[in-house]
């Protein structure tokens, strides 16, 4: 093991790997920091490289644009009270307010410094997860790890805020859309149309740059307006005041730390809810918080941006114990993953644990890295929100041209990016979340692989193994809780109104 | 008891033509293809004829088009002038693309952004070097260093221009 982490960090610290992470984490803090380009557009448009780095090189590109973005995320929460992703929008509640208190400053450094050191944490966690998951993970066959790929879906379907119905069809969705083309088993045509293009199936990167870019790209189109018309103000000052802050606050960094690393191991749950779990528990368990949580006080914004950042490390240990994404942007990644020959799942805790560990170190040094960078670069980055649509638009289409061509060399692939950029329009129009649609694409094969082995090796009866059982059992509950939990609070709604 | 038919419920109806059609195609496979779009199809379906029930039955709760953790579609989205933004970026993009497979992309990439900066009424400077940029950076980055083998554009090669 210890061979292993040595060789995952002198992996990435080649100096042509070591550029690229620089690139990633530089592109990351610019483009995240605009709300509509999260880490997901950012990666979607980085895969097309991706693919003709080396493993290590690739791993360093991809991981540290997701790695960081959660840090970049607050600038314009706190700034403009615009949240960057889903990540940022606690930093928000007291953030803003700082910034209106002539405390910006103060409160993106301790944001910055207490996104480091969550980032750290979680990765610490994920680093002691790996010898307790490998015994875990090979006791897995065929049967239940069908049935956790089922859940993975099920949870971020279920999860997907107030349409867990809708979530689920559009995970199913995204399974047909992986049955397209050559069937592996008996060489079969399915679902082409006697279209040649189609005989690969649909391409990850030109699904994803559409579903995920183009509804993004319309929404700043049809926004119209710059991202933020408010003065920048001073930001020179406080950033001291605002690292002390954090390590004033250790215990509390620690333990939004944990909350961000147990949301994290949950697929599907993700940034979006780490950050207002640990917002809460920080309301409840801060001394004095009740009266000044809201009002501008620092420990909103550690708490939260702690949380997000620990997080990844947490959501990295489905991804690469069991093949299953932590977070839709996690299926991104593992898409861009396969895509240089590495997969997710066994493989990482056995013969590839070299670059789970390379992973484990990028987080560590990406998220110091990045901090550092916010906390020299603020003004210049929240500059970058300032950018008319006028100017992004055209840029971007361009640039999802390309990297739609690029993934295959084929010009069709434009056209399914096209098309899909519509459905992922139409999506959004109708409450359809999307996240669950692109995991069922990247889980579809590797369902039906394991699928098919389950039934080769113990016919229907697989499903009455103990293990499958637990999982489904895991399932239900995974489907039923929230919905129960919407219906719950939908009662309580109109128990206060009446 | 009638019946309310929305608009946003047509994604509903086309994902059940669509499951539909796995549905009925797989059932003609071998069963080692067939099993997997069977067993996918018929769950969607299910669920999905129960979200068209409780999208079109007047007793059923309106559900808020909030999807929570996506992001999701705004009040100016869903406008009129929103739509109407939405359907010019619409004609932008198919536009974009029809204007690739004729002129290819070394020409349409800085044109698309040219006549986006016209459209737009950007400054002179921006105008000019915007295009140029995005054609510089097509030409030499994604065709001279990564070798991309963008096709010519039908035209250009009807015309013997390339």
């Amino acid at each position: 093991m210890i061979d292993a982490a040595i060789a995952g960090l002198i992996g990435i610290l080649q100096w042509k790997a070591l550029l690229l992470m620089m690139v990633g984490i530089v592109i990351s803090s610019t483009l995240v920091a605009m709300p509509g380009i999260g880490s997901k557009t950012a990666i979607a448009l980085l895969l097309p490289i991706a693919f003709t780095l080396n493993q290590f090189e690739a791993i360093c590109l991809i991981m540290s644009v997701w790695a960081v973005s959660n840090t970049a995320n607050s600038i314009t929460s706190i700034l403009f009270s615009v949240p960057g992703g889903g990540g940022s929008q606690a930093t928000i509640m007291d953030g803003y307010p700082m910034a209106k208190k002539g405390e910006a400053a103060r409160a993106l450094a301790a944001s910055f410094t207490s996104s480091a050191i969550g980032g750290i944490i979680g990765a610490i966690v994920l680093l002691v997860a790996i010898p307790i998951l490998r015994p875990l993970v090979l006791l897995l066959g065929p049967p239940e790890f069908f049935m956790l790929v089922m859940v993975g879906i099920a949870m971020v379907g279920a999860l997907s805020g107030k349409a867990p119905v809708k979530g689920i069809i559009a995970g199913g969705l995204g399974l047909i859309i992986s049955m397209v083309g050559v069937h592996i088993i008996t060489g079969l045509h399915r679902f082409t149309f006697d279209q040649i293009f189609l005989i690969d199936g649909f391409k990850l990167i030109p699904v994803t740059i559409g579903l995920f870019a183009i509804p993004e790209l319309i929404y700043m189109g049809v926004k119209g307006t710059g991202i933020s018309d408010l003065p920048l103000g001073d930001l020179s000052k406080g950033r001291k005041q605002g690292i002390q802050d954090a390590f004033t606050h250790r215990w509390l960094i620690l333990r939004s730390s944990l909350i961000g690393v147990w949301v994290g191991i949950i697929p599907g749950l993700g940034s979006a809810v780490a950050d207002w779990f640990a917002y809460g528990s920080a309301k409840q368990t801060c001394p004095g918080a009740r009266e000044t949580f809201g009002k501008g006080d620092v420990r909103g914004v550690i708490a939260v941006d702690a949380a997000t950042n620990a997080k990844e490390g947490g959501s990295l240990i489905p991804t690469l114990a069991f093949g299953i994404p932590g977070s839709s942007t996690l299926a991104l990644i593992f898409g861009g993953l396969i895509i240089v020959g590495i997969t997710p799942g066994r493989d990482m805790l056995t013969k590839d644990l070299h670059l789970t560990f390379s992973m484990i170190w990028l987080l560590i040094i990406g998220t110091i890295i990045t901090s550092i960078l916010c906390l020299t670069f603020t003004r210049q980055l929240a500059m970058a929100t300032k950018l008319r649509p006028t100017l992004m638009i055209p840029v971007i289409l361009v640039m999802a041209v390309i990297g739609s061509f690029a993934a295959s060399s084929r010009f069709e692939d434009v056209l399914i990016m096209f098309a899909f950029g519509t459905i992922g329009y139409f999506m959004r129009a109708g409450g359809w979340p999307r996240p669950p649609l692109l995991l069922g694409l990247v889980l579809g094969p590797i369902a039906e692989r394991h699928m098919w082995t389950s039934v080769q090796l113990h016919g229907v009866d697989f499903l009455w193994r103990p293990g499958v059982l637990i999982i489904f059992a895991l399932l239900v509950v995974c489907v039923a809780y929230p919905m129960f939990q919407d219906r719950n609070s939908k009662l309580r709604a109109q128990e206060t109104e009446s | 008891m009638s019946l309310r038919f929305q608009p946003r419920s047509l994604l509903t109806v086309a994902f059940i033509l669509l499951f539909s059609y796995i549905v009925v195609e797989s059932s003609e496979m071998p069963i080692q293809a067939k099993m997997y779009p069977y067993t996918i199809g018929i769950i969607a379906l299910l669920l999905l004829a129960y979200q068209l029930v409780r999208e079109i039955l007047p007793a059923a709760k309106t559900e808020t088009d909030k999807t929570g953790v996506d992001i999701d579609f705004t009040a100016e989205e869903s406008s009129k002038q929103g739509k109407r933004r939405a359907l010019e970026l619409f004609a932008w993009m198919y536009g974009f693309a029809l204007l690739l497979w004729l002129i290819g992309f070394y020409t349409a990439a800085p044109l698309m952004v040219l006549a986006y900066m016209l459209r737009h009424k950007e400054t002179l400077v921006v105008t000019i070097a915007l295009p140029l940029g995005t054609g510089i950076a097509t030409w030499y980055i994604f065709g001279h260093l990564l070798h991309l083998p963008f096709p010519p554009g039908v035209l250009l090669e009807w015309a013997g221009l390339v």
